[in-house]
């Protein structure tokens, strides 16, 4: 999920899980308070209209017939007891058959309800506050008696808070519980699909090998499944093409060697002074065939043709003095002084690829640092334990515009003459590439020359490294 | 010196009779194995030029052949192929010397004098190289019949330098075939041996090259 392309918004797996988990599970939660709430606060309603009830019983129980009259035995004290409450204000009045107040408050009214049934119990607005009656008649031999006796909503709103507060809190920490969860459980559930892509992306771009598909989760095994096809048939047509070139490199020098056999003899068979001709015609002749020469190692570089030279502990210095006196001859040809300090430099490669990475280092620097240049080839290791292999000259460097082009393929730098193909440094870059070595190059202005030194894995790092090696 | 040529391209084939013969050697030409074995079975030579790629017997089983049947005659490989497999299997089999073509005829014509020379030295213990011959019996040099007078060191060193030619010998190796018990000589003294025997070797057709970091090679120049 660290590279840009995972957190696109559009494709986040975390994302779609998130909104699709948490959606469903956010409405399911809301549906469940509201039942819980419904339940919850009319139970405490019907428990609190009890209670308002029970008051206006009480209250009702209170009216008597003196003398005839009806009248409310309602001390002072009573009354007190009635209309004491923590929370709420309570109201209450009594009246009789003619809506005549016999006792309480004056802007109270009952509701006109059957005599003897339970008391009603409505919602009305008093004195600009919601408040909850509750209204009972009695039948006496004087007449109809109506009681109302009615609270503010004070306490049923705080019991509706605290239900709701009850109900709001465990469900909200569900709901955050759940996203941390899934927020970092995706993380650990996807994380063998993260080691899949960080595998693919650590992969050499040129290691078309298929992808170890063990560790992969089912989920995921498809999509393996279908790089790994796709890999296939890169390989199988990388292969044809290698196959081909390589085929076609071969094929070429059988017949150049007749040609240039036959272009020294012709060559012998004039006088000098003609010679010059057929001179250039041998040299043109060696650079076809070092061309040839150049596209087989570089076919030959490809990791799919790995099984075309074992790889297996080689030293450096080895493959120096084995291919030095043939080196040595090229350069003084040329008129170039180069000369060797060798020192033991193990590494795991293949040795004929190494050779031909040395042999094109020191063929760039023997044709651009010119005649009479004194060309240095080193082998060794470094204080971090790396094999490294380097090669200085005393010519003119390269530019610094041009140091990263100096290694594609057929780059020729601007106003060259030297002879080339422009593969050399290409070659000495693909064979870098195919045992993980990293190519780096010091010039002039601030180098004395040009060095291009090769360094090498460690043989102990690459030891460990079994299914991809090169 | 008889040399006999397995090529089947008939352009190269033509370039290697010419070449050869022009160089002073006789030369023998076939274009399969099978022909190839006709001859050495009537014919004594000695240096046998094999290319690879034959047709139906190819070059590596002429060579198995060749030493089966108990011939020591040396050989040189052509080939299109350069890969180091390829080549260690092909001096594995008993080859001697191995080159890739688009091969270069000076240096084809120095691998052959050098392969015929050390294949001689066995049975004559004479080495001739340019205007040198050496008699590695007698330890003795001489230049056209006129004696070289050499050092016993100076020896040591044009015999491991001719025995060597036209490869390198790494200096460190000179170091220990110079070096007796308890008297080891140093780079440093191996190079004034070096130049005083390059000095007595002036005008005799070679070259003794310092290699810096490598070591020294004795070249025939052409």
């Amino acid at each position: 999920m660290n590279s840009p392309d995972a957190r696109r918004a559009g494709t986040s797996l975390r994302r779609r899980l998130l909104v699709l988990l948490l959606a469903p599970l956010f409405l399911l939660a809301l549906i469940s308070g509201l039942i819980d709430y419904r339940i919850a606060s009319s139970t405490a309603e019907t428990a609190f209209d009890h209670g308002l009830a029970d008051d206006a019983l009480a209250l009702a129980s209170r009216v008597a017939l003196r003398n005839g009259e009806l009248a409310v035995d309602l001390p002072p004290a009573a009354e007190a007891i009635l209309r004491t409450d923590s929370e709420d204000a309570e109201f209450l009045a009594v009246r009789g058959p003619d809506g005549r107040l016999l006792g309480g408050d004056a802007d109270l009214m009952p509701d006109a309800v059957e005599a003897g049934r339970s008391p009603v119990l409505t919602d009305i607005v008093m004195r600009g506050r919601p408040v909850r009656k509750a209204s009972y008649a009695i039948a006496t031999p004087a007449g109809l008696i109506t009681v109302a006796f009615a609270e503010t909503t004070n306490k049923r709103d705080e019991a509706r808070s605290r239900i709701l507060a009850a109900l709001l809190i465990p469900n909200v920490l569900i709901l955050i519980a759940t996203f941390v969860l899934v927020y970092f459980g995706i993380a650990a559930g996807l994380a063998p699909l993260n080691a899949l892509s960080r595998a693919i992306e650590e992969t050499p771009r040129t290691d078309i090998r298929p992808l170890d598909g063990a560790d992969v989760p089912q989920e995921a095994a498809p999509l393996v499944a279908a790089i790994n096809r796709l890999l296939d048939d890169l390989a199988a047509s990388a292969a044809a093409q290698r196959a081909f070139l390589s085929n076609a490199a071969h094929q070429l020098r059988t017949p150049l060697a007749g040609l240039q056999t036959q272009l020294e003899l012709a060559a012998q068979d004039l006088p000098p002074a003609h010679r010059s001709k057929i001179t250039r015609l041998v040299e043109a002749t060696g650079r076809i065939a070092r061309l040839a020469g150049q596209l087989l190692a570089l076919a030959r570089s490809a990791p799919e043709a790995s099984a075309g030279h074992p790889v297996e502990t080689i030293d450096l210095a080895t493959v120096i003095a084995e291919n030095g006196s043939d080196w040595y001859d090229r350069a003084l040809a040329r008129r170039v002084d180069l000369e060797f300090e060798t020192a033991p430099a193990p590494l795991i490669g293949s040795a004929w690829l190494i050779g031909e990475l040395a042999g094109n280092l020191i063929d760039n620097a023997v044709a651009y640092a010119g005649p009479e240049a004194r060309v240095m080839m080193r082998s060794g290791v470094d204080e971090h334990g790396k094999a490294f292999l380097e090669v200085e000259d005393d010519g003119p460097g390269v530019p610094a515009a041009e140091r990263e082009r100096i290694f594609e393929r057929f780059y020729r730098a601007e106003g060259q003459t030297a002879p080339g193909t422009g593969l050399g440094l290409a070659i000495v870059k693909e064979v870098a590439d195919r045992h993980r070595a990293t190519v780096s190059l010091r010039s002039r202005p601030d180098f004395p020359g040009c060095l291009v030194r090769v360094t090498f894995p460690a043989p102990d790092a690459r030891a460990g490294d079994g299914t991809r090696g090169p | 010196m008889r040399i006999l040529t397995v090529e089947d391209d008939a352009v190269v084939a033509a370039g290697l009779v010419e070449a050869f013969s022009r160089a002073g050697y006789q030369v023998d030409h076939a274009t399969s194995a099978e022909t190839a074995i006709e001859a050495l079975a009537t014919t004594q030579y000695d240096l046998a030029v094999i290319d690879i790629g034959l047709p139906r017997m190819n070059g590596r089983d002429l060579i198995r052949h060749i030493r089966r049947k108990g011939l020591s005659l040396p050989v040189l490989i052509l080939s299109a192929h350069d890969a180091l497999e390829e080549r260690v299997r092909g001096l594995d089999l008993g080859a001697d010397d191995y080159m890739v073509k688009p091969f270069q005829l000076p240096e084809l014509l120095a691998r052959a004098r050098a392969l015929i020379r050390r294949s001689q030295a066995v049975s004559s213990s004479e080495i001739r190289i340019g205007a040198l011959n050496i008699d590695l019996g007698r330890r003795s040099a001489d230049a056209g019949g006129v004696a070289i007078d050499l050092t016993g060191r100076e020896w040591d060193i044009l015999q491991q330098l001719a025995l060597t030619c036209p490869k390198v010998v790494p200096k460190q190796k000179m170091v220990e075939s110079l070096s007796d018990w308890g008297n080891e000589l140093t780079p440093n003294a191996i190079e004034i041996y070096v130049s005083r025997l390059r000095a007595k070797l002036q005008n005799c057709g070679i070259a003794i090259r310092t290699i810096r970091g490598l070591g020294y090679r004795l070249d025939e120049l052409a």
